[in-house]
């Protein structure tokens, strides 16, 4: 987008208003939905539906978040599902040999590694995103049929679904990890001069290497970020389950794309702000949820949620062309 | 180019010793059978695929059991590959019963015999099975039926949860649940979402219910597979014991939540008993006593769990 000229700190200042500018379109559908939504779908406005669609909409949304990242730098990850699912086989696997909280570090060791190893051959050898990440998901995939024989991992304590299905208060337990994901994602990129890289290497590479920025670093951290929010929503989901399935998770990596496109961010990188995803995610959600509260027949759900994408990101980028022209 | 004949005669001879001597072995035992399961990571197939390659061993057959990963084209590389390998048996559990068609024709015209284990393949157009080992999911559908019945009495409103659309189990399960509400019209399907046999989804679903249908508005849950039970315990949890959660199938979490009483009945599709029967009647076949084997379908009972039984009966699979 900003190819053109060098970039500077100027720039993605001049980035980020852009982008905010932009999105307002975005909010404005997802209050109209939202306002629509309560006051013609039947018990859609109670808190009890919304407890309910952030709980099930908080995986995604913790994907989104490292994805955002990705996509902020111009590259995205194709790999978050078959790290999801490894995340929570394996976490299964170790809790049920040992102890719970091995497990888990375990996992999300592994889903960092994922990440370091996407960010290395796509900053060191210079592999396309595309192809990086969608090798390194047929790969985990691959390795976690061997080693499971594709079967799932029972055994887990019935307790550790406390993660997935609980509540403190009234808000479920994903969507407090949902939040403290993207709170997270928001400080690394306001706050950190890793952030201010991001959207640098995200703007013009090439500009970012001649300002001595540490392009390679900074695409290494940011897939290893996206590995280990994948494997966290990974043991969300084993939470959810009980069951570490090999085969799960396979939707999210577009799921998460379609969720942060949604949310206005363009995929050619540079902008993007934290709550693009998470409002793109609930937009997503919302939608799916009134759909089911409706009774529209399980036919033309899918039929649906594309014509949303579409028409949402239709919008964005339409109103972006314009002020380009301008 | 005489070289190269004496060499290719020598090869040829040597090919010939080998299946000779092969031959002679495969007389009772040491037959190859290929099982082709659209695919194993669904936890339905875990005691199957255990039970199989338990009768397996016992027998002296070695199975080799191919995951589809839920994709046709992959299922129908895998039968190819197996009617390469020249193997005894082939054994599909596939995800479509007409779209593996063309390849069980490709094995037929290769002499290998084709059985159908667990998900059916369509015979109508003459593709040739030796016989379908499983459940009828017409009759599972018709027990659930029966199960609504008992839970909510002859009048009711049901929520219905229904598999992977398209599913030869999902269709069959729908036509006999329908099949047994026609005789009692007072019972009324109000609700109709699928889940894709997906715990996550299965569980929105229900909360989505739930919220749509207040305290006292629905009367009952039905869902084809097992994936419903979380939603069944984020009920109780919730104080909506009014509405009573009817399963497909019988894993440890059902088992567990029937005892508990957040989910009145189940229809136990036991998977154990159709691996290991496949295997006895691919025996039966080797030996030559073929038609002994119960054809087109050799059906394995369906029985149904309540408070009453679950104590008697181990899970199917999941402990």
């Amino acid at each position: 987008m900003t190819t053109s000229q060098p970039a500077t700190q100027t720039q993605t200042a001049s980035g980020g208003r852009w982008s905010s500018l932009s999105a307002y379109a975005l909010v404005l559908i997802f209050a109209l939905l939202l306002i629509g939504f309560s006051l013609t779908v039947p018990h859609f406005a109670t808190w009890a539906n919304f407890a309910n669609v952030l709980q099930r909409n908080s995986i995604i949304g913790i994907v989104a978040c490292g994805m955002l990242l990705m996509i902020v730098t111009g590259g995205f990850d194709l790999s978050v599902g078959a790290v999801g699912a490894m995340s929570s086989v394996v976490a299964a696997a170790v809790i049920v040999q040992y102890s719970m909280p091995l497990g888990i570090v375990v996992a999300l060791m592994l889903g960092t590694l994922v990440g370091v190893a996407n960010g290395f051959f796509i900053a060191k050898l210079g592999i396309n995103p595309f192809v990086t990440t969608l090798a390194t998901q047929v790969l985990v995939t691959g390795f976690l049929f061997v080693g499971t024989s594709a079967q799932p991992v029972y055994g887990v304590p019935e307790s550790f679904t406390v993660l997935g299905l609980g509540r403190i208060g009234p808000l479920p337990i994903p969507t407090i990890i949902f939040a403290a994901v993207a709170l997270i994602t928001w400080a690394i990129l306001r706050f950190t001069t890793l952030g201010h890289n991001i959207y640098i290497v995200g703007g013009n590479k090439v500009a970012a290497r001649l300002a001595g920025i540490n392009v390679d670093r900074v695409l290494l951290l940011t897939y290893a970020l996206g590995g280990f929010f994948a494997a966290v929503a990974g043991i969300v989901l084993l939470g959810q389950t009980n069951i570490g399935q090999p085969a799960s998770a396979t939707d999210w990596p577009l799921t998460a794309i379609a969720a942060v496109v949604v949310g206005g961010v363009p995929l050619s990188g540079g902008v993007g702000q934290v709550w693009s995803a998470v409002l793109g995610t609930l937009l997503l959600g919302i939608i799916a949820n009134a759909l089911n509260l409706l009774g529209v027949s399980p036919f033309w759900q899918p039929a649906v949620t594309g014509a949303v994408i579409l028409v949402a990101v239709g919008l964005d980028s339409y109103q972006r062309k314009q002020r380009e022209l301008r | 180019m005489k070289t190269l004949t004496r060499r290719t005669v020598l090869a040829g001879a040597a090919t010939l010793a080998m299946l000779a001597s092969a031959g002679f072995g495969q007389a009772a035992d040491g037959k190859r059978i290929g099982f082709m399961i659209w695919n194993t990571s669904v936890p339905f197939y875990s005691n199957l695929i255990k039970l199989a390659n338990e009768t397996a061993k016992k027998n002296d057959i070695a199975l080799d059991i191919q995951s589809g990963n839920g994709d046709l084209a992959t299922q129908i590389s895998i039968v190819q590959q197996f009617i390469a390998q020249q193997v005894d048996m082939i054994m599909i559990a596939p995800s479509d019963p007409k779209g593996i068609v063309p390849v069980i024709r490709e094995a037929t015209a290769a002499n290998i015999p084709v059985m159908a284990v667990n998900t059916k393949a369509d015979t109508s157009t003459g593709a040739k099975v030796i016989t379908y080992v499983g459940v009828d999911d017409f009759v599972f559908g018709q027990r659930q039926g029966d199960l609504i019945v008992k839970a909510v009495g002859e009048n009711g409103k049901i929520a219905y949860i229904l598999g992977k659309l398209g599913t030869s189990a999902q269709l069959e399960r729908e036509a006999g649940l329908m099949d047994t509400l026609k005789k009692h019209p007072g019972i009324q399907i109000v609700e109709k979402q699928a889940a894709d046999w997906d715990n996550s989804k299965a569980l929105a679903i229900t909360q989505d219910y739930l919220s749509k249908y207040p305290q006292g508005a629905i009367d009952a849950i039905v869902d084809q597979g097992p994936e419903g039970v979380n939603g069944a315990n984020f009920a109780t949890q919730s104080g909506r014991t009014d509405v009573k959660f009817i399963m497909g199938d019988y894993p440890a979490d059902v088992r567990n939540a029937i005892i508990k009483g957040t989910v009145y009945g189940t229809v136990d599709q036991d998977p154990a008993p159709q691996g290991s029967t496949a295997i006895e009647d691919a025996i039966l076949y080797f030996a030559g006593k073929g038609d002994q084997i119960p054809t087109p379908n050799h059906y394995i009972d369906l029985p149904t769990l309540t408070k009453d039984n679950v104590d008697q009966i181990k899970a199917a699979w999941g402990d």
